[in-house]
């Protein structure tokens, strides 16, 4: 019995150290490394992918730094970290966007 | 649109990455996030919309704009670094895979495509207003 699991524990371990290979290394130091952004969206489509497939897709709403906006056109406005108004608003507008 | 629907109370907004610029753009997603951990998430969004030579798209730009916010520069650039926010911004994408979002600016309301223009939404926006007040009052008997 017990050297019916030495394969399967052979495999676990090599599973894991390969896996410690691929999410390990140093921190990037974020000065715009478009190669390794391109190996970690990558990773993210694969793992959104794998989390799509699992049913967990799902937004949730961090209830940090809420307060009232002091500046510009929404001035005077509560928010909610990325959400900004009445949470009690029966309407919710979601706007998708990127940065450039 | 904030003035229309958002100061009136009918709606409330939410911003969401959809990052489809690779890695520039993911980091820029990322150190809003971490500003927003220390309650600047609309200063660092509005920095990075009217960053048109994009020196906040940098680290080191991420961390001079967090020193003029004055946030505590050591948790922001640990956060920036760390990539704290990263699975948070993986469920952005997610949802927005979930809403079939293909392009960015995208918008929803209730969760259905909004219309095209500004006049549109404002319909579309006291129309679902309406109806969420209808389903509340009929509800409520």
């Amino acid at each position: 019995m017990r050297r019916a699991l030495w394969p399967v524990l052979l495999i676990a371990g090599l599973g894991l150290l390969l896996s410690a290979c691929g999410s390990g290394g140093a921190p990037d130091d974020g000065d715009d490394d478009a190669s390794t952004g391109t190996v970690r969206s990558e990773r993210a489509e694969r793992e959104a992918s794998i989390m799509q497939q699992q049913g967990q897709v799902e937004v949730s709403d961090a209830a940090e730094g809420d307060g009232v906006i002091d500046f510009g056109h929404r001035e005077g406005l509560p928010y909610t970290r990325n959400v900004v108004g009445d949470p009690d608003a029966p309407v919710l507008i979601v706007e998708y966007s990127d940065f450039q | 649109m904030i003035e229309e629907v958002v100061r009136t109370g009918l709606a409330r907004y939410e911003y969401r990455h959809f990052i489809i610029f690779g890695a520039v753009s993911q980091f820029a997603a990322m150190a809003t996030e971490c500003a927003g951990d220390q309650g600047a998430w609309w200063e660092f969004h509005d920095a990075y919309l009217l960053d048109a030579q994009a020196r906040s798209f940098t680290r080191a730009g991420a961390i001079e704009l967090a020193r003029d916010e004055g946030l505590d520069l050591a948790r922001f650039t640990q956060c920036i670094d760390d990539e704290e926010h990263r699975e948070r911004l993986l469920q952005m994408q997610i949802q927005a895979r979930a809403d079939g979002v293909s392009g960015t600016p995208t918008f929803r309301i209730n969760g259905a495509p909004a219309a095209r223009s500004l006049s549109g939404i404002i319909d579309q926006v006291q129309a679902a207003a309406e109806a969420a007040e209808t389903a509340e009052n009929s509800e409520g008997g």
